[in-house]
Parts: structure tokens; sequence; C-alpha cells
């Protein structure tokens, strides 16, 4: 279980996260969806501490996070970090291995697990676990970085959009095996998407940050989900709809700002149905 | 231009190197119209090869002295608790480089006394900033989510350091170490006019009996040597490079 009670996060006068107070009961995945901007991976990182809170606890299964030393926090927390952060002068197999060489795993047990968590992304041990990062595909790299994250098979699992460069099949697939582990080991997950398909399918609940705030924090079919802001596009918000319903998407910018020069609608992150068959809102 | 003809022509420079150090007779009918009233044409005051081995032993002494230090004290100046002295250590070391070496040497002389010390001296201190600079810009370029990642698995500070930072950074860090080696074999040949056993002893040598063939033999070898040095630290620069990811070649 994790509680975050009362956090806060601020850097010199912005408040980066406010006040945000949730309960991710165990063994459940909370996935947290919000504006660019509006502080998810700030809160995530409050809970492995690579970030300390301004104020507020954070306690895990009951224990707060700042009882035992950082690095040990950490080693027992997997994180998969935005954008995979995988080390370019380590193999795959070195990249995966990381937490339980640092936890001191024997050889045998390390390898047996790399090689699981490799054939589980479809990723052939003998072919790419001697590969350098650099030398597999954006999606192939994205799902060492969740393997990685994996390794030495923690209880709490942080998660930064760590699907965002897979095709929409392996993404399935992913989300799929992400569940599929999720309910052998029991673990707890902490999910940040932009995708609402992908936060509706894992989430047992959904956060919905905004400038820092948690407006929202429910299972996704309680009417506060189901409703307003998803059904239909806010003002000052953008969205699309498609024939089964409507998505409403956040902006890059803050949700006051207007695209302007400065912030093209181009750089927004449109999901990628919404081109297809969907039509836009601004 | 063909892919063979660069090593090809480094092989033969060595080959020559070789030849003219071990057998620096073949060479005289060479260098014999440089000199005149029958004055020697090899340097004749000492061997050679001894002098070149210990110009080289100077310049890496005073090399590897410089990369500890300098790479120390970057790395010192990069955790949190000694970032205060960045411009200090920066300013330190950038005097170390706007002294001219000869006022080092006479400055050194007085305190250490003729011979090597002086010449390591002035060599360490031309050999911090290149190092310096470059392991700075090493440690504090490096991507910022490769760094993050690596606190998020639980990395400590040395862990990270030793795992990642100064892995990543190892390219950038030997062409510093590159640049130091190639000014400190040129500077190197000062060092004898404090009795420093170097090659600029050769030359020395030359111009104070009018000798151009000493001239040019002292110089060629020094030059020689930058060069074949030049390219070796180079090469495994583009190898450590390749090794750290850096190049997606
Ligand atoms: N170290 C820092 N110093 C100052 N401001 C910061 C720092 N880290 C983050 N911020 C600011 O905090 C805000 C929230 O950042 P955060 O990374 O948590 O957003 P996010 O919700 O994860 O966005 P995205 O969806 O783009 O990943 C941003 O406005 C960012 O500029
Ligand atoms: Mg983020």
């Amino acid at each position: 279980m994790i509680e975050i009670e009362g956090i806060t996060k601020r850097y010199d006068t912005t408040t980066v996260v406010d006040d945000v107070s949730m309960v991710i009961e165990p063994r459940t995945i909370a996935v947290i969806v919000g504006t660019s901007g509006s502080g998810k991976t700030t809160l995530l990182r409050m809970i492995n501490r690579l970030v300390e809170p301004t104020a507020g606890i954070i306690k895990l299964d009951g224990a707060d996070n700042r009882s035992v030393p950082g690095y040990e926090l950490r080693r027992s927390i997997g994180y998969a970090i935005q954008g995979h952060g995988l080390f370019p002068h380590r193999t795959v197999a070195q990249n995966i291995a990381t937490v339980p060489v640092l936890l001191g795993w024997d050889k045998d047990r390390i390898n047996a697990r790399v090689d699981e968590l490799m054939t589980l992304y479809q990723l052939d041990p003998q072919a790419y676990g001697p590969r350098y990062p650099h030398e597999l595909s954006g999606g192939q790299q994205q799902r060492v970085g969740v393997a990685r994250a994996l390794a030495a098979e923690p209880n709490v699992l942080l998660m930064d959009e760590p699907f965002g460069a897979l095709d929409p099949i392996i993404r399935t697939k992913a989300q799929e095996d992400l569940l599929a582990i999720q309910k052998r080991f029991g673990t707890t997950i902490i999910l940040v998407t932009h995708d609402m398909e992908e936060a509706v399918h894992m989430g047992d609940k959904i956060a919905v940050m905004d400038a820092g705030k948690l407006v929202q924090y429910a299972r996704p079919a309680e009417p506060a989900i189901s409703s307003r802001p998803w059904s239909a596009p806010a003002k000052g918000r953008s969205g699309c709809c498609r024939s089964d319903g409507c998505v409403t998407r956040w902006r890059t910018a803050p949700p006051r700002a207007k695209p302007s020069a400065a912030t093209p609608a181009s750089a927004t992150h449109w999901p990628s149905y919404c081109g297809r068959a969907g039509r836009r809102y601004r | 231009m063909k892919a063979w003809l660069p090593a090809l022509l480094r092989l033969a420079l060595v080959v020559l190197l070789v030849a003219f150090l071990t057998n620096p007779g073949w060479f005289e009918p060479l260098l014999k119209p440089l000199t005149e009233n029958n004055a020697p044409v090899i340097y004749n005051q000492g061997s050679l090869l001894t002098l070149t081995v210990l110009h080289l032993r100077t310049v890496l002494l005073a090399t590897v002295a410089a990369t500890i230090v300098a790479v120390a004290l970057a790395i010192l100046v990069t955790r949190p608790a000694g970032a205060e002295f960045l411009p200090l250590s920066r300013s330190l070391v950038n005097i170390g480089q706007t002294f001219p070496p000869v006022a080092v040497l006479a400055l050194a002389v007085p305190a250490v006394g003729f011979g090597e010390k002086p010449t390591l001296i002035a060599l360490f201190l031309y050999g911090l900033l290149p190092i310096f600079e470059n392991t700075l810009t090493g440690l504090t370029t490096l991507p910022a989510n490769v760094v993050e990642a690596a606190r998020g698995a639980g990395m400590t500070g040395w862990q990270r350091l030793l795992k990642v930072e100064l892995p990543l950074s190892a390219p950038i860090i030997l062409g510093g170490i590159r640049l130091s080696v190639v000014i400190g074999l040129a500077t190197a040949t000062i060092g004898s006019t404090v009795a420093a056993k170097t090659l600029g002893e050769v030359i020395i040598a030359g111009l104070l009996s009018n000798n151009l063939a000493f001239i040019l033999q002292g110089g060629l070898i020094v030059a020689a040597l930058a060069v074949l040095i030049y390219d070796g630290l180079s090469a495994i620069e583009r190898y450590t490079a390749r090794r750290m990811g850096s190049e997606a070649e």
C-alpha cells in the first residue's frame, strides 16, 4: 500500500505538486493522467525519493519512505523512467541486470532472470542480450527499460509513460504482460500515461492531475471519470471525438495558455487514433 | 584516398623512427649536406634512443600526475558538496596555463634545483588545464535521463560515478589527456635549458654549435613522436566513444 499524505513540492516560488493526498491499495494499479507539466513525474519521483518533497509524507506499507537510505529504497522500487534512460555503455543484458547486480544476486540467478524478462518482451536473449541500446529500435529500448524496472521483482513499480514509443500491437501486448505480471506477483503499480484508453484499460483507479493538484481520483467506471472532463472537451482543453465516444486530450502548454508561436499545436502529443477516425476539438 | 594509405604512412613513420633511433648512422649521408667544416652529423654527446626514452618518461610522469589531479579536482567540484569550489579551481588551473613555461622553469629551479624536476613541474602545470576542462565538460554534459536512471536504480553516489559518469565521460577525458600529452612533448624540449635529459638537448646542442643537422634530427624525432602518439590516442578515444555508445555508427 502506498499512502501519499499532503505531498507538496515547490521549486523556489512555483508549486509543482500541490498538497496531493491519495492511497494506492496493495496489488492495484493507479494510473496518473494530466497535462504535460502538471506534476505527474514529480509526484512519481517523490515516492522513490529521487525528489525530496517540500511538505508531506509518503508511506510504503505503513513505513515512512524516509526510514531507509534513498539508494536502498530505490533498489526495492522498480522505476521505468520517462524515455527509457538506458545506459548507453552497457549491453541490453547488463542494463536489465542493473538492480539485481546492486542487490548482489548470484550470477546464475541474474542470467536466468534476464533471459526470462527478455523472452517475455520478445527480445531473443541470444541475439539482443549482447547488443548496446543504440542498436535497438525505440520500441525495443522502451521494453528493455521496463524489463530493467521489473528485474528485481519489486513490490512497487513506478512507470512513467512506459509504452509511449510502442506500436499499437506491441503496446497492447506489453499492457497485457504487465497486467499478468501484476496479477502473478501482486505488484502495486503507479503508471503515468497520456493515453486515456490505456488509463481506462490498466487502471484500477485513475488520478487526474492539473497544475500540480490532484483533481480526480476514482475508478474508471465511476461517474466522475466517465462524465466530465472526459466525455466532452472542456473549455480551454482540446480533445477529439470519434463514433464511439470522446477523449479529452491535454495540451502541452498549461490548460489556460492558448497555443501560440512558442507552443505550436504540432507540439501536442495527440493520441494516435485521433488522427485517423477522430474529429478534433480546440 | 584509400583506407589503407594512412595506416601505411603511419607504419612507415614508425619504421623510420625506430631505424633512426637504433641506427642513426644509416642516415648520415642524408643529413651530411646540412653540416659545415666536418662537424659531426649525428648527435654524439649521448644516445638518441636514451634521450627519447627519457623524454617520453618525463612526459608520461607529468601527464599521469596531471591526469590524477585534474580528474580528481573535476570530480570534486561536480559533486554537490564541492560545487562552490568550481570557480576557484577553474581560475587556479587557468593560472597554470597563462604562466609561460620558461618562467615556470626559472621559478622552479631555485626551489628544486636543476634537472628533471623543474621540467616535470612545468609539464604538470601545463597538462592540468586541458584534462580538467574536458573532465568537467564530460561530467556536466551527461544525458540527465541516464544519470537519473542510475539514481532510480538505487546506485550510490560512488557507484554512479564509477559505473556511469566516468565511463560515459571517458572519451572526452581522453581527448584532454591527448592534448596535454602533445603539449608536453613539445614543452619538454625546453626542459633541457635546465639540464633535464630530453630531446631538447639535441636541439640546444645544434643551436650552440650552429649545427643544422642536430636541430633537425632533434625536432623531427619530437614531431614524429607527437604525430604517432596523437594518432594512437585518437584511435583509443574513438574506440572508447563507440564502446560508450555515444556514436551510433
Ligand atoms: N528540478 C526542477 N526545477 C524546477 N522546476 C521543475 C523541476 N522539475 C520539474 N519542474 C517543473 O515542474 C513542473 C512539473 O514537471 P513534471 O515533470 O512533473 O511534469 P509531468 O506532468 O511529468 O509532464 P510530462 O507529461 O510532460 O512528462 C514543470 O512545469 C517543470 O518545469
Ligand atoms: Mg513526466
